[in-house]
């Protein structure tokens, strides 16, 4: 078994990760210069992975292209860390227990894609920091804990 | 005199109106009060955070009215005395601060997304809750023990999580929770649709320890005259099922 | 002759082909006809700007170019119950007269179905969002919205994309009205594969007024001079061309370049913005300031602001630079036509200017809501009658304003198709329990709730009846007062495929005999108008008949107590429903019918109350059943659809209003899809599903000359009602009255029994009767529990779109 991932982001305004953006700089965070949201999937998966992405990118319901761009990643590829100027973290945000119950069974039934196994479901949010990398993990810590999840239901992991 | 009721608007509230007409209702005054108002808050003698969508629930509901200077001011007031009456999103806003319960001062509850087999997401219908008569508190004060309620509920994220077992028990043991989803007979059966939501031990609405501050989740403003009431409309003007509430906090401060 | 400062398109130099590269180069619709037009009216060759200014106000969807013509000649639109009539961006309806003034429900009735097909969510909200604007600007609050919406066949060659499209829109209406805090009241959801490639959203909008109160779509008397305000979103290039893009067909190709035609919607914002016009309004009447609000949908601020000032005999005079933007380097035709949502415009005197800024930049802090959202002035209403337009210095429109707002008309030509119906020869059901619960189970006949449970029906506190409860939802706008109004959506798009014509007559019915189901008495009417390609003589011969339909009835059933039409107050045209291959959409005319409650507590649902009650039914069953549910569960269409019969139909209409008013019923329903069967079914069963009293009925005397299963599930019009034994005689009275008679009109049926079962005799010892049924032994020919009734009807619509 195999694991994919795939980030859906937008190609229309984001108003939330607008709105995230505009409160972080409220609570202070001055070195936070821009903010990226993507909705997050994660599938584990039997069979072809290549076959799959291709698959999974064209169906309507996690992606539409008139509104959404994507990118796929397959299990053991790097995380980007390409030299920008900023310095950039990711946070995976995920409701405990979530396993996108309503879309697996529709992505299995209704679209055919049997060969999903499980999946997951979140949020993956990208800050981008015009500090040192410690610094920016420390402030993506504070972030995280004051606004992007809330621990009673959702669980966080800094990347 | 009659105790004064501020009404408070954020950016995306939706349920002031009604709120208003149901405090007067119950013999107060009111008025609505903008999140940014000059306004000295401390004149008025309690709040009601009505249910909507403040910032449209972006990133979860209620985080992000809770992070504005406004929930500072309010969580004085509530330490001071004041009612503070949370309905829906207030509900969600006053968990999100922390307020509610009120145990430790930090956030020890969240509103999750509903756990719901018939429909997912956003989910409106009428219920019944039951009244917890064991703690006499500002809301509850004119309802009989185990009395039941029917009122609406209309929301995506009103799921009652508390992921330390031990604050659960704790909550219990106070009496603070007050408000539990049950059948029109009073069960409390945690099975949808009794419980429509999923909310760990059905639960509607928590207060904190004092008594002066309620978070719940169904809405009394849309049930305070009967013609509210499905099938009801020929009762018409007649004081509804939630009309109890607000005439409790009306008795409370008196 | 308007001079303006930049270079113009020598459209009157170039020979049609170079011209028609031109306008294809610039992604507009104009045909070269109308280009060569534009020269003619402006004296000169247009300037680019100009070029994007006709080409979106001579886009169907502004001008009606089409359409225009035939409504006037048909449609009635005036009558003792209208406030305002289609001249505005909504009509208005009379609720009630209080002291020296009226109350009016304000409706608006629009359709989106073009964005909704491309990218379903945000085409649905923002539908719901255009369309709120539209009651909001006539100074009213907005209190309900209805959704008619139709899809493709889920079971059929498109299933997975209409199936995604049918979930998206349904989370786009609730996405967008419940933040903004509009309770959905009203709508219907029907299923057919004409819609596999373009789906039908329309959306409705309701809102309360007082006459005094309105503010009008037009520069108030002695305007000149007075400063022109937009308010809200930052304009970016969202949504540009959306106008000229919903008149052009769909073309899967496409897709991908229709990124720019996206609009994106805000409910945050534009719950904001409410709030912060209402605080408008309320500082103005303070003041006594008359002030002019429009707002901004199609075409953007050029079409709200050119309207504005026509309508009111100005001209106006903008400068773009003073637009607040989102994006750099726009050009000026952008700023000026793009359709970014979430926007008015306002025409206030100068000394009431800064109180609306304050009002929208400080005390409802629209900058902080929205990114770059604000109220700015950009302009001022003049005494000439020119629509002038500056960017960086220059003119770059300079128009007289009658020619932009005026639009084209054409007289499109109409061509009767030719269609091979023919009644198809079923053969009894051996099972018609069977029958009957595929019929229920069908997903135009299943219960909706999966849809409207999304839906926050509650908010506002004013429902009396909600969705699902009963025909028709039920409000009670003024708070204290016993007055209410009712709202049904209707429109069968199986009849109008076989008929166009009976199909709009049916419609009209069916939505006011939905409103009198529950009480009300039909005051006012709107319609929206779905067809195919206005250019393609069938087609456009569709949307004639239909508007010959929907205006025959309109006229006929008259305004109770008078002689006079209902008339219609607002309405909508979408042309272009077709996909690529040219397959025109079923022909949809929606109508909306907004009934009259002087007292809601009279309002009745159609669940059953109590055991023991007799059953009546209203209305003769004919062998109409063209287009019928039971046609569709056998794959056939047929070609007999109801006809409805004025007289009787008035009769049947005021009679029920009359019974509600005097308390004489129980419940009552409309029979509509899926026939008798379906109505006596619904009322057991309530709109929770949670009914638990039985009927027994007979249908032994109804109609001899018709077999049982055409008696069961003809949808001829009626209504199915429940009443105590003891008010018999005064329901006879009344029914009397209206000359409807026993046995031949209406006939009791049955009663409410102590048992939770569904039984349908039918006694055969007459062998002259054609209701004979091969099944001589049974006398029982339905005997279904109800637990059976609510698995079918509970389960059909939500297998439909899983």
């Amino acid at each position: 078994m195999s694991s994919i991932e795939l980030f859906v982001g937008f190609k229309i305004p984001d108003t939330t990760a607008i709105t995230a953006f505009h409160t972080i700089e409220k609570l202070g965070y001055s070195e936070l210069k821009k903010l990226k949201r993507e909705i997050y999937y994660k599938f584990y998966i039997t069979g072809n992975a290549d076959k799959f992405s291709k698959k999974i990118a064209k169906t309507d319901i996690l992606v539409n292209a008139n509104k959404n761009n994507y990118r796929v990643k397959k299990e053991g590829e790097q995380i980007n860390r390409e030299s920008e100027d900023l310095e950039k973290i990711h946070i995976l945000v995920k409701d405990i227990g979530d396993s996108g119950v309503g879309i697996l069974k529709t992505l299995r039934e209704r679209l055919g894609l049997k060969e999903i196994n499980k999946m997951e479901k979140g949020i993956f949010w990208t800050l981008f920091f015009d500090c040192g990398r410690e610094r920016a993990g420390e402030i993506a810590g504070e972030i995280s804990k004051k606004l992007l999840y809330n621990e009673n239901y959702q669980e966080c992991r800094i990347l | 005199m009659k105790p004064n009721i501020a009404v408070i608007l954020f950016p995306g509230t939706n349920c002031e109106n009604e709120a208003l007409r149901a405090v007067k209702a119950a013999g107060m005054d009111g008025k609505i009060v903008r999140w940014n108002s000059n306004e000295n808050l401390g004149s008025y003698d309690g709040f009601i955070l009505p249910g909507g969508w403040s910032y449209e629930d972006r990133i979860r509901a209620g985080i992000i009215a809770a992070l504005d200077p406004l929930m500072n001011k309010i969580k004085k007031l509530s330490q001071e005395g004041k009612v503070v009456l949370g309905v829906c999103n207030g509900c969600q806003i006053l968990a999100e601060t922390g307020i509610i319960p009120g145990i430790e001062d930090k956030v020890q509850i969240a509103l999750a997304p509903n756990i719901n087999p018939f429909v997912s997401g956003f989910y409106c219908t009428w219920v019944n809750i039951k009244n917890n008569g064991k703690k006499k508190t500002a809301f509850n004060l004119k309802l009989k023990d185990n009395e039941v309620i029917r009122i609406p509920i209309a929301h995506g994220e009103g799921r009652f999580v508390i992921k330390d077992k031990l604050l659960l028990k704790e909550l219990i043991k106070n009496n603070q929770i007050i408000f539990r989803y049950c059948d029109a007979d009073g069960k409390t059966e945690d099975k949808f649709p009794v419980n429509p939501n999923g909310s760990v031990y059905n639960i509607a609405g928590i207060c904190n320890k004092e008594g002066n501050v309620l978070a719940m989740m169904p809405h009394p403003e849309r049930a305070s005259w009967m013609r509210q009431v499905p099938g009801r409309n020929n009762e018409d003007e007649k004081p509804g099922p939630g009309r109890k509430i607000f005439e409790s906090i009306k008795e409370y401060l008196k | 002759m308007g001079v303006v400062d930049i270079e113009t398109i020598e459209v009157s130099s170039m020979p049609d082909k170079a011209l028609k590269q031109l306008i294809a180069k610039n992604s507009l619709a104009l045909k070269p006809s109308e280009a060569r037009l534009i020269v003619k009216l402006l004296g000169r060759d247009p300037t680019l700007t100009e070029l994007h200014i006709f080409n979106i106000e001579w886009s169907e969807h502004c001008s009606y170019k089409s359409s225009r013509n035939i409504l006037k000649k048909y449609l009635p639109t005036e009558g003792p119950t209208v406030i305002l009539g289609p001249k505005e961006d909504a009509g208005i309806i009379e609720l009630c007269r209080r002291g020296k003034d009226r109350y009016g429900i304000v409706i608006s009735h629009e359709s989106h179905n073009h964005p909704s097909q491309v990218v379903p969510y945000e085409g649905a909200a923002t539908g719901i969002g255009g369309n709120v604007r539209d009651v909001l600007c006539m100074g009213a609050r907005v209190i309900a919205s209805a959704d008619p919406l139709r899809f493709g066949n889920p079971y059929g060659k498109q299933k997975n994309k209409v199936r995604y499209v049918a979930n998206s829109v349904i989370e786009g209406i609730a996405g967008y009205g419940n933040p903004l805090g509009v309770p959905v009241i009203a709508g219907d959801v029907y299923f057919s594969d004409s819609f596999d490639d373009n789906c039908l959203v329309n959306v409705v909008s309701t809102g309360l007024i007082k006459e005094s109160e309105i503010i009008h779509s037009k520069a108030p008397k002695n305007a000149e001079g007075y400063d022109i305000i937009i308010v809200g979103k930052a304009t970016d290039n969202s949504g540009f061309g959306g106008a000229a893009f919903a008149s052009l067909v769909l073309d899967e190709k496409e897709e991908e370049y229709n990124k720019g035609a996206v609009q994106v919607p805000d409910p945050f914002l534009k719950n904001v913005l409410i709030r912060a016009t209402e605080e408008v309004f309320r500082v103005a009447r303070e003041q006594g300031i008359e002030l002019g609000f429009k707002d901004m949908g199609a075409g953007g601020i050029m079409c709200s602001s050119s309207e504005l000032c026509e309508a009111g005999g100005f001209g106006a005079d903008i400068e773009l630079d003073k637009v607040h933007v989102s994006m750099k380097n726009l050009p000026p035709y952008i700023i000026a036509c793009g359709e970014t949502q979430e926007r008015f415009t306002w025409i206030s005197p100068k000394e009431f200017t800064s109180t609306i800024l304050r009002i929208y930049n400080e005390d409802f802090e629209l900058p902080n809501v929205a990114e770059g959202a604000r109220a700015s002035v950009v302009g001022k209403v003049t005494g000439n009658k020119d629509y002038v337009l500056r960017f960086d210095g220059k003119i770059v429109c300079n128009a007289p304003i009658e020619a932009v707002t005026k639009g084209i008309r054409y007289d499109r030509k109409a061509k009767k198709a030719i269609k091979k119906l023919k009644e198809p020869k079923l053969k009894e059901p051996k099972d018609y329990n069977k029958t009957a619960l595929q019929i229920l189970s069908h997903p135009n006949v299943a219960s909706k709730a999966l849809a409207y449970k999304h839906y926050d029906t509650e908010v506002q506190g004013l429902a009396v009846i909600r969705a699902g409860e009963a025909d028709a939802g039920v409000q009670a706008p003024i708070p204290g007062d016993k007055v209410a109004y009712a709202l049904s959506v209707d429109s069968n798009p199986n009849y109008c495929r076989i008929d166009p014509y009976s199909g709009g007559v049916a419609a009209v019915a069916e939505a006011m005999r939905n409103v009198a189901a529950v009480g009300a008495v039909p005051y006012g009417l709107t319609d929206c108008l779905n067809f195919g390609n206005p250019e393609k003589p069938e087609q456009f011969n569709e949307f004639v008949e239909s508007v010959k339909g929907i205006s025959s009835a309109a006229n006929n059933l008259h305004l109770k107590g008078t002689k006079k039409p209902v008339p219609f107050v607002s309405g909508n045209v979408s042309f272009y429903n077709e996909s690529a291959a040219g397959k025109a959409v079923d022909p949809s005319a929606i109508i909306v019918c907004v009934g009259n409650l002087k007292d809601y507590t009279k309002a009745i649902t159609m669940k059953i109350k109590e055991k023991g009650s007799v059953l009546f039914l209203l209305g003769p069953r004919k062998d109409e059943l063209g287009g019928s549910a039971y046609y569709l569960i056998n794959k056939e269409l047929g070609k007999n659809v109801p006809k409805i019969d004025y007289k009787l139909e008035r009769g049947m209409i005021y009679s029920v209003t009359d019974m509600i008013d005097k308390k004489l019923l129980l419940s009552c329903h409309d029979i509509s899809d899926g026939g008798f069967i379906a109505a006596i079914s619904e009322m057991i069963l309530g709109g929770e599903a949670d009914g638990k009293i039985g009927a027994e009925i007979d249908i032994t005397h109804i109609n001899n000359n018709l077999r049982a299963d055409k008696v069961l599930f003809s949808e001829s019009s009626g209504f199915v009602f429940e009443i105590s034994k003891r008010n018999t005689n005064k329901m006879k009275k009344i029914l009397k009255k209206y000359q409807l008679k026993e046995n031949k009109d209406y006939l009791a049926v049955g009663k409410t029994i102590d048992e939770d079962r569904l039984i349908v005799n039918n006694e055969t010892n007459n062998k002259n009767s054609l209701k004979k049924t091969s099944i001589k032994k049974f006398k029982k020919i339905i005997n279904l529990k109800i637990s059976d009734l609510k698995k079918a009807w509970t389960t059909g619509f939500v297998e439909a779109i899983r």
